[in-house]
């Protein structure tokens, strides 16, 4: 996984932000490695994500796959009758939509990176680095950062201490994320 | 032109003893022209306060930007190294 965003698509209306969405959707996107990822991959930790049979509660806030071209149409929608069958239902009751992306739209920076929100230390050094929110929510650094810190500490400390010095951060934050991260392990 | 109004009150009004009123004694001293000045001043004194409002928001508001296909984060050392790197992209609404 190299980054991922949030933002709005789907819809048709133009400039949408958070307080003006229109028929956009929230959305996450998320840029992988085709040499260590597949779609067909992604797709399976999406579906296995959610429920599908769930009714989505608005347009707002819908379970959709949101495809980029024709190729992902198609796996999409082949991994929609899959996963029915997987779950003993029919496609039809499945409320999960496969809708083309069209515009996709960085949500504010507030939204992005949202649980380094909690690590001031962290997300201060991101933003003088990052200002804006595009820059920030293509960050592998970021979203790595992201991933470790919001999983709950749930995730493989080890890697991450190996990959961290390669990260570029300051000698003071690096030392502070490797105590902490020392004493997960420990 | 002043005009003082007596005004049988409504059944549901009391006073501040609990029970009922039987009269409401007003004063009405406005001639319209100030009745309509002083709606005009609500008037224009809560329209310009939306606008500035608006305004005020509209200034506030970040600029949100659309996907472009290329990685703007380049300053961090592991950053510079994947910008270039081969991508590929999923897109979804996690209800």
């Amino acid at each position: 996984m190299l980054r991922t965003r949030v933002g709005y698509c789907g819809g048709d209306k133009e400039k949408p932000n958070y307080y003006s969405l229109g028929d956009q959707t929230e959305a996450i996107t998320i840029d992988y490695d085709p040499e260590v990822l597949s779609y067909d991959e992604m797709l399976n930790f999406f579906w296995n994500g959610h429920r599908c049979d769930q009714i989505n509660r608005s347009r707002q806030y819908m379970n959709a796959v949101f495809y980029r071209n024709e190729e992902q149409r198609k796996i999409g929608e082949a991994s929609l009758v899959k996963e029915a069958a997987r779950r003993g239902i029919s496609a039809a009751e499945v409320q999960t939509k496969i809708l083309p992306m069209k515009t996709f739209t960085y949500a504010e920076g507030y939204h992005q990176k949202y649980y380094l929100t909690r690590f001031s230390d962290v997300r201060g050094f991101l933003n003088e680095a990052y200002p804006d929110a595009k820059s920030l929510a293509d960050s592998t650094v970021a979203t790595r950062l992201n991933a470790y810190l919001g999983s709950g500490m749930g995730l493989d400390w080890e890697i991450f201490l190996k990959e961290l010095p390669k990260y570029g951060l300051s000698e003071e934050l690096e030392n502070l994320l490797a105590q902490a991260a020392k004493r997960q392990i420990n | 032109m002043a005009k003082i109004t007596l005004q049988r009150m409504r059944y549901s009004d009391r006073n501040s003893f609990g029970s009922w009123n039987k009269y409401r004694f007003g004063l009405s001293c406005l001639s319209e022209a100030v009745e309509m000045m002083k709606l005009k001043t609500i008037a224009t004194f809560g329209i310009g306060t939306l606008l500035a409002m608006t305004g005020i928001h509209a200034l506030a508001s970040e600029k949100l930007v659309t996907e472009d296909g290329k990685v703007a984060a380049k300053k961090l050392e592991l950053d510079q190294e994947l910008a270039d790197k081969k991508y590929e992209t999923a897109t979804f609404g996690m209800g």
